[in-house]
């Protein structure tokens, strides 16, 4: 080692630091060191549980936002399933030979009409308890019966939106005679703009009867969606819906069941 | 506590060891990266790191009695200051300002006055190719070839730096005297 600056090494071995770099806080240093060397972490471990429950609360705040608001004293349903597998159009011929219902039975029949080759549609009524689901409505147009017969008119509709499974909503009122009643439905303006909304059946069911006009897309002289025109305006005039081939009181009486919003608010005639 | 013991309790990662065994060292190590590192902050961060690498690689270090604690620690830090220079890519440079200084002798006295403080600031004035080279001459007590291996220079190279470098500090005392 040189000579001349060989004691440099003793005199920076005794030196204070505190000499040198007066602001050096050792005890700041020594936390910054702690934390380093003992990490606390901060991580919450949520269990699995809990993201599943915000997911399907997400999921649920999305379906509240898509559905319209709920009526307490609501007498129709709506149900989100697959509609009833019925493919044969409606009796609606005014000259058919009308069948009559039997309000016992539960699976759905479809005899042929002796005369033309026409089908009844045989089948239970269908009442609130048979859809038993949630009730959700949608548009309430107001409809008088002009019938001497309580009817319940069910209207099933799609909503197909993208990336998803369509889903069927079902709506159902039940219109006392000579009064007007709430006609509910799921109105265009109520879902999704992405989605789209289609009208699959109309079932107009006598319910004294249990006889039911079921309008598809494939049923005469009118369809569900020439019927769903007329229900909500964007049709004026009147329509026949079908035939019913008694009375309440089961009286054999052929009488065309015709939907008329002629002169503004809507009439089952 | 004994340093065996505290080393001991180290590599079971007791913070209160841990403690000791800075409070014990956070100065001396402190004042070893001021010498090779000038700025503060950045002197800081390297003891920062120094003390980090000690503790960490504690469980393979042997306790060989007093004084080992101190060689290894200082010997980290040394390690962790050169690579902050490395960082700041360390530029051996021959010193035209140094050839005035070549044959000046300051004579005995005149370092005898310096004290630590003046020291450090003087080592401060070195670039960072003589400072280095110095500090591991003078106080590490290398020889140029152990300093050329560990910064991968010729021993000429090393030489040449702690020539320049003796000679500049020389200079820089005869002017402050």
């Amino acid at each position: 080692m040189a000579p001349d600056f060989e004691n440099f090494n003793d005199r920076m071995e005794r030196a204070s630091l505190k000499e040198l770099m007066p602001g050096f806080d050792k005890e700041a240093e020594w936390l910054q060191l702690s934390h380093k060397l003992h990490p606390v972490k901060k991580r919450l471990h949520l269990p699995v549980w809990s993201y599943a429950a915000a997911i399907l609360l997400l999921l649920g705040t999305g379906v509240l936002f898509m559905l319209p608001p709920t009526t307490k004293n609501s007498d129709s349903v709506a149900r989100h399933a697959s509609p009833p597998a019925i493919v044969v159009p409606a009796d609606t011929s005014l000259n058919a030979r009308p069948a009559m219902a039997q309000a016992d039975t539960q699976a759905k029949e479809i005899k042929p009409l002796p005369n033309k080759g026409l089908a009844v549609v045989k089948k239970r009524i269908r009442t609130r308890k048979d859809h038993g689901l949630i009730t959700r409505y949608t548009a309430k147009d107001f409809i008088c019966n002009g019938t001497p017969c309580p009817i319940q008119i069910c209207i099933n509709q799609t909503v197909t939106c993208p990336h998803t499974q369509p889903s069927t909503i079902s709506s159902s009122s039940t219109l006392e005679p000579d009064q007007s009643g709430q006609l509910r439905y799921k109105a265009h303006d109520k879902i999704a703009k992405n989605c789209s909304l289609t009208v699959n059946e109309i079932e107009i069911t006598s319910i004294a009867t249990g006889e039911t006009i079921l309008l598809n897309t494939n049923s005469s002289p009118s369809t569900a969606q020439d019927v769903f025109n007329y229900i909500t305006g964007k049709k004026k005039g009147d329509v026949l819906a079908g035939m019913f081939s008694s009375d309440c009181d089961h009286q054999e009486k052929k009488h065309g069941v015709r939907l008329n919003n002629r002169h503004g608010d809507l009439i089952i005639e | 506590m004994d340093e065996a013991t505290l080393v001991k309790c180290c590599k079971d990662n007791n913070p209160a060891a841990q403690k000791a065994l800075y409070d014990k060292y956070v100065e001396p190590m402190m004042i070893v990266c001021l010498r090779y590192v000038a700025d503060h902050e950045d002197a800081k961060e390297v003891l920062m790191d120094a003390f980090l690498n000690f503790f960490k690689h504690i469980g393979g270090f042997t306790y060989l009695g007093d004084g080992s604690v101190r060689a290894w620690l200082k010997k980290i830090t040394v390690n962790q200051c050169l690579m902050q220079l490395r960082k700041r890519k360390m530029y051996y440079a021959p010193g035209k300002e140094v050839e005035q200084y070549e044959h000046v002798d300051t004579g005995e006295n005149a370092l005898d006055y310096l004290n630590a403080k003046e020291i450090m600031a003087m080592i401060h004035t070195l670039p960072d190719g003589y400072r280095t080279v110095f500090n591991l001459y003078f106080f590490e007590g290398m020889n140029h070839k152990e300093i050329s291996e560990l910064l991968g220079i010729s021993e000429g190279t090393s030489k040449s730096q702690l020539h320049r470098g003796r000679a500049l500090l020389k200079g820089k005392i005869l002017q402050t005297n």
